[in-house]
């Protein structure tokens, strides 16, 4: 039953004009309006609720850019290896290769060259530096980024290419000299330093010709491993035979190593992500008291809505599109603060989670890449900790009675 | 109980038993664990005055909420426009409010962080209004309630007195055909006070059925009928 009046122009309620009357969409058009007028007005609030979740995505997409960076570096380096890696079997673990058995391998068919390792630590001043001792003819300047030139086998004055990590501590340029604990009689020649978008391994390298290295270490008659280079499609075959040569010859192709090297990585990824599933959890549950659950304001706004003639389905539209902005946000902050960690604070109290023997806060450039799956994950997470802490809050306060949630 | 026909009547000789905009059968509440209202029977016509009167905490304020649906009897029926409040889905009765209804509450309860033109057309979000249309019609309805120049205000930048003719505006924005208003002019200065019982006035005499909660004998005094709370019970005064 309603009032009989004549109607009435002067009457606020009646349109302006016809073309006022709202279309099928401006409902929706509507309400996200309010979300984002509730938005801007609330911006410190929905800042507070939201500093867990920016912690934890910040965390989330600095591991996943150091580790896709280590990643992708480290498969970079080992497609560049070579095919097939050949340890020595001693005691169960790669042991010292005697170097008898080197032409034994180079003779297998299938094989077009056989290089040689000798890998090992030696004292430089106060750090420890891996010493890399190869055939200098086998090195490529097209694989290493560095400033100088490379080695090249010099008895007069033995040649050494340097990491740049050990250059800067020991303060080397190109044309110093330097000798090496093992054998101070030694001096060596630096004619080139990595440069430090080079690979990590090589930030403390210093690579030698082997017969150095043979002197170095004192092993005239074994290497660390072997790197044999096969014909194009012949390492399977070629692993099997090196495989029999000797039943203390480990081989290993280059697609295992791989793979070695991802689950290496996959399992340290994993240790980290049990972390911040725990993040997650707490940023759900802070998202949820600050905006919601423990702020009574929020549910007497809701309430107060319901009273004026909002459904439930409004309100929780109206709900989900400031949360979806509230994610969208949130990832686009924690984006820019992964990135300022990664690159100005060299992923500081992270990196050495992922590599080891990194001091908490490095003074090396930590390789990061942000692929386009880290803000789409970063999105994802933040839209289930926003709606996780919101939707099922503001359907209970929608659907309870409106009077008790209004006092 | 006598109801007055309508000041529109034009047979105000004839008294007619018109049907109930609003009836009550049979309601029970309890609350404050110890406390329950009784409700025999409540008719209200439509564009009749209807006032209800009691001590503080008699249950005045619980019995708007019932009628208005913001809150349940724990028995009995409650019958808003001919229908029984518990047969109303969410969606009609979500159409009840934004269309039929005005609710004035005793405390505002505005939205903070909005502005007062956004607080007094919040039920007209939902429908599509345009944001300029919204707007037009916030500035029109203030300025019957001299409040234009605060329509950009937060309502807590108001004095209590603007705060009341605010929220008086947001329950007339609709036209509504039931006003339910409660203690409209407690707490509120003279002028206001004025300008509030001019307003009610108005309305019921295009046609607006309205129910107040009030211990103010202007707002008695304009009222068809009369009813009074006394412990929980309801009876005509």
């Amino acid at each position: 039953m309603t009032k009989s009046t004549p109607a009435d122009h002067s009457n606020p309620t009646t349109p302006s004009s016809p073309g006022d009357k709202p279309g099928p969409w401006s409902r929706h058009f509507n309400l996200i309006c309010a979300a984002i007028e509730n938005l801007t007005r609330n911006v410190l609030v929905y800042l507070i609720a939201s500093v867990a979740l920016i912690t934890g995505l910040t965390l989330l997409l600095t591991t996943v850019a150091v580790s896709e960076g280590l990643k992708t570096q480290a498969l970079r380096a080992v497609r560049s290896g070579a095919d097939i890696y050949c340890t020595w079997d001693y005691f169960g673990r790669p042991g010292p290769f005697p170097r008898s058995e080197i032409e034994t391998l180079s003779s297998i068919e299938g094989v077009t060259r056989t290089i040689p390792r000798i890998i090992g630590r030696t004292q430089v001043a106060d750090e420890l530096a891996i010493v890399v001792g190869i055939p200098l003819h086998a090195l490529s300047d097209e694989k290493l980024q560095l400033s100088g030139t490379l080695p090249v086998p010099n008895p007069d004055r033995p040649q050494v290419l340097i990491g740049y990590e050990l250059a800067r501590y020991l303060n080397l340029n190109v044309g110093d000299r330097l000798t090496l604990q093992n054998v101070s009689s030694i001096v060596f020649q630096v004619t080139g330093i990595t440069k430090t978008t080079s690979s990590l391994w090589s930030a403390k390298a210093i690579v030698c010709d082997i017969n150095e290295a043979v002197i170095l270490f004192d092993e005239p008659n074994h290497v660390s491993d072997i790197c044999l280079y096969t014909l194009t499609g012949a390492e399977r075959r070629t692993q099997e035979i090196v495989q029999r040569t000797h039943e203390r010859v480990k081989a290993q192709t280059q697609e295992q190593v791989r793979n070695y090297v991802t689950l290496g990585m996959t399992l340290r990824e994993g240790v980290f992500s049990g972390f911040f599933i725990l993040a997650l959890v707490l940023a759900i549950g802070s998202f949820s008291v600050i905006t919601y659950h423990g702020f009574a304001p929020r549910r007497r706004e809701i309430a107060l809505l319901k009273a004026e003639g909002w459904n439930t389905t409004e309100i929780i539209e109206m709900i989900v599109v400031e949360n979806t902005f509230v994610s969208f946000l949130s990832t686009a902050l924690s984006l820019i603060l992964a990135i300022i960690w990664v690159r100005i604070f060299r992923a500081a109290m992270i990196a050495p989670v992922l590599i080891a023997e990194l001091p908490l806060f490095p003074e090396m450039d930590i390789p990061a890449i942000f692929t386009p799956l880290c803000p789409v994950l970063a999105t994802l997470f933040s839209l289930v900790v926003t709606m996780s802490g919101s939707i099922y809050t503001t359907w209970r306060t929608a659907t309870s009675p409106v009077a008790a949630a209004l006092q | 109980m006598t109801t007055r026909a309508p000041l529109s009547s034009h047979n105000s000789s004839i008294v007619q038993p018109l049907p109930s905009l609003v009836r009550l059968t049979q309601v029970e509440k309890h609350y404050r664990h110890h406390f329950s209202l009784q409700i025999d029977e409540l008719d209200i016509a439509p564009g009749a005055w209807v006032a209800i009167h009691g001590k503080s905490g008699a249950g005045k304020s619980t019995l708007l909420h019932l009628i208005s649906g913001i809150d349940y009897p724990d028995s009995g029926n409650v019958t808003l426009f001919g229908k029984n409040l518990t047969t109303y889905s969410e969606a009609a009765l979500a159409q009840l409010r934004r269309n039929q209804l005005g609710i004035l509450y005793q405390r505002y309860f505005f939205i903070p962080h909005l502005p007062v033109w956004q607080n007094i057309t919040s039920k007209l979000v939902p429908e599509g209004i345009s944001t300029v249309e919204r707007r037009r019609r916030a500035k029109l309805i203030l300025e019957e309630f001299q409040l234009t120049e605060m329509m950009d205000r937060a309502p807590q930048h108001l004095s209590g007195g603007e705060q009341q003719r605010a929220a008086l505006a947001r329950a007339l924005i609709n036209d509504p055909d039931l006003l339910i208003v409660d203690e409209p002019t407690s707490h509120v200065d003279d002028e206001t006070q004025s300008c509030i019982l001019r307003h009610l006035q108005k309305r019921q005499s295009s046609g607006t059925t309205i129910l107040v909660a009030t211990h103010d004998p202007n707002l008695l005094r304009h009222a068809d009928t009369l009813y009074e709370i006394d412990n929980g019970n309801l009876r005509a005064s």
